[in-house]
């Protein structure tokens, strides 16, 4: 039998078996016994439906990959510091793409704020004002840190990026009268130091900081240095001498305005005028100029560009720093009762040298209106003015604290111009007039300097104090008894030969 | 009745929804048109379920009766035959599940029985008989709706919902079985 044959056979085995039951069908009318059929099965999708199903769900994914193909990644990190610890993270064109708090300060300074999406320097400005706002940073006052990290593989980006936002914070803090230190480091981001901020709730920046620094000294503990803000953290490493210059870099921001203010002295002492060298210099270059001076003392010519401070006349003797013998503390004949004041040792806490964080208070300082610092002046020694050698101080008139006192008669009198007379000033002689950390004269400071390397200069002959130890009171003591112009010139050419052979 | 080879070729065609909403009115005639159209093709499906004439003959008369009462539920999608073949799958079932509950009679007794006593000794009856005892219930379904109606193997697919590879192997692995056990039997 063949296959077709077996077909054949079994169809027709079964079509011939196949019964006719329809007339029993249609002759059974009573059908309560027959089950009913209800079609319950979901009805099947079919193949369309399918096709479009898989077609939106591979558009979906696509639309999913290309979202995050188009995504920003992180380009750079950076954080900024003061107490409240803040990260921003930076895509390639430095555009903030998410900004971290790392504490309850970070939140507050950053409450309200939308950064995301703007250039760095811009979120960078919104911070330090938020910073200045809230009071982490202390505006009119130089008492003020803040470190500043970038983390970035390539070495230019970051520092040009370092650059971007450190004159970006103190632009701010310019406008607000305040000065900074602006500490910078550049580091990479190690899984060290990524777990020790994590642990310790602190900026990457932050933990680089605190472990150089316990690094360099043993005794020093990271959880203790961690919980520190920078302010505290600068003045430990400058209490305790430790050498953070391979770690952190100041910004030195008046370089440039300083180099200006050098050249028009230069100027201006080539005329044979008698200017005041009071102009801001960095450290280094004031005590180069120092230097300069004092080999210059020589000269019978007095040009005061080329002086120390310390040479101006009419020094008052100011008994809050100590001094040795009983006799310096006695003020000067025919000025006893305006020194009576002055010699209690003051309550002042910018004149008393109490411990190295204490700046100088500007608010006590004499004022003037805008643009000019004038001290306040009696009427005697305004006439003693009229008459005497132009020893006027040009300063730059652009900004001045608010809180600074004026005297309008003189304002108007000595159009912009500094008195030499400013020195008998009892407010000014008790607290000093020089800046005892950068040692200048704190109308041109206005407490703008930077405090990190504390009081090197004495603030009543602005030399340093291994230089001047306390010798600038006797000499001032001496010429308060002067009240002529000529013995304030004389006592200016005996100065300068008594600190020469103090110096020698 | 007519001849077996043509019977019900003719209506499979006019088994459609229209009809099917017909049979739903109480059209008579209608009825009997599907009746005549799907008559073989459900005899022998059941036929391949239960393995035994009478009971199919039986569950064929209650198929019908059951589409007749159920014919309101009916959702056109232009696959009536699909709708008949799962009522006479369930009431196969049904009445397979009845049969083993009540546990009076083996069903290989039974069919033994039935093989012996209502198949006749002629071919058509042994190739019958072969296949029903050696091929299981879906090379079964596969052989008898494809050799007995002419269902194409599409079709049968979608009737069976299995897979068109599935059917295909399945039934070419059945000829051949069966084609070696008739062989054996004749021979």
């Amino acid at each position: 039998m063949t296959k077709k044959q077996m077909k054949q056979s079994l169809q027709n085995a079964v079509l011939t078996a196949t019964p006719y039951v329809l007339d029993k069908v249609l002759a059974q009318e009573d059908d309560s016994a027959v089950v009913e059929f209800r079609e319950t099965s979901p009805p099947k999708q079919n193949m369309a439906f399918k096709m479009a199903t898989c077609a939106i769900a591979a558009v979906f994914m696509l639309c999913i990959g290309i979202f995050y193909a188009i995504q920003p990644k992180v380009n750079s990190l950076v954080s900024i510091d003061v107490n409240p610890g803040i990260e921003l993270y930076l895509d390639a064109a430095d555009r903030v793409l998410d900004c971290k708090a790392l504490n309850s300060d970070a939140v507050k300074v950053l409450d309200g704020m939308d950064l995301k999406q703007k250039p760095v320097n811009t979120v960078t400005n919104d911070i330090v004002h938020s910073l200045i706002r809230n009071g982490y940073l202390a505006a009119n006052s130089d008492d003020n840190a803040i470190l500043i990290s970038v983390a970035n593989d390539n070495t230019q980006k970051v520092e040009g990026l370092q650059k971007k936002i450190v004159v970006s914070v103190n632009t701010v803090l310019k406008q607000n009268n305040a000065k900074a230190v602006v500490l910078q480091q550049n580091e990479n981001l190690t899984k060290d130091l990524k777990s020790f901020a994590e642990e310790n709730q602190i900026s990457f920046g932050k933990a680089n900081f605190v472990q150089k620094i316990a690094e360099k000294d043993s005794s020093l503990e990271t959880q203790t240095l961690a919980s520190l803000s920078i302010k505290e953290l600068a003045l430990l490493v400058d209490e305790n001498q430790i050498d953070v210059s391979d770690v952190v870099t100041e910004y030195q921001e008046d370089s440039k305005v300083d180099e200006g203010i050098d050249a028009l002295d230069n100027e201006e002492s080539s005329h044979d005028d008698v200017s005041l060298d009071g102009a801001g210099h960095t450290k280094s270059k004031h005590s180069s100029s120092k230097t300069s001076s004092h080999e210059s003392s020589d000269n019978s010519k007095t040009d005061v560009s080329e002086l120390s401070p310390q040479q101006f006349p009419q020094r008052p003797p100011v008994l809050s720093e100590p001094v040795s013998s009983e006799e310096e503390t006695k003020p000067a004949n025919g000025h006893e009762t305006s020194f009576d004041d002055q010699s209690e040792p003051t309550d002042d806490p910018a004149s008393v040298d109490n411990g190295k964080t204490k700046p100088i208070d500007n608010s006590t300082l004499p004022i003037k209106d805008s643009g000019t610092v004038s001290p306040i002046v009696s009427s005697g020694d305004l006439k003693n003015n009229e008459s005497s050698v132009h020893k006027d101080v040009s300063v730059p008139t652009s900004k001045v604290s608010d809180d600074t006192l004026v005297d309008s008669s003189l304002s108007s009198s000595n159009n912009g111009k500094i008195d030499s007379n400013i020195y008998d000033c009892p407010v000014i002689q008790d607290s000093g007039i020089y800046c005892e950390y950068c040692g200048k004269l704190n109308m041109l400071c206005k407490g703008r300097c930077s405090h990190f390397r504390g009081k090197r200069y004495c603030k009543y002959c602005g030399r340093l104090k291994e230089i001047c130890q306390g010798s600038c009171i006797h000499k001032n003591t001496d010429t308060k008894g002067k009240d002529s112009l000529s013995s304030k010139q004389s006592d200016v050419v005996s100065d300068q030969g008594s600190h020469e052979a103090a110096k020698n | 009745m007519l001849f077996p080879q043509n019977r019900g070729k003719g209506n499979k065609e006019a088994l459609n929804d229209e009809l099917m909403l017909k049979v739903a009115n109480g059209d008579r005639t209608a009825f009997e048109q599907l009746y005549c159209a799907t008559q073989d093709a459900v005899y022998c499906f059941l036929l391949s379920i239960v393995k035994s004439q009478a009971t199919a003959e039986d569950l064929m008369q209650d198929t019908y009766l059951s589409i007749r009462k159920s014919i309101q539920h009916y959702v056109p999608r232009r696959k009536p035959m699909a709708w008949i073949f799962t009522i006479a799958k369930n009431l196969a079932y049904m009445e397979l599940r009845r049969n083993q509950r009540q546990e009076t009679e083996d069903l290989s007794e039974q069919e033994e029985k039935i093989g012996t006593d209502e198949i006749s000794k002629t071919v058509e009856s042994i190739v019958l008989k072969t296949a029903l005892e050696v091929l299981n219930e879906q090379e079964r379904h596969i052989v008898f709706l494809h050799v007995t109606q002419g269902f194409k193997f599409r079709e049968i697919s979608n009737l069976l919902s299995l897979p068109i590879g599935t059917v295909l192997s399945c039934y070419n692995r059945a000829i051949k079985k069966l084609y070696q056990a008739v062989n054996d039997d004749v021979n």
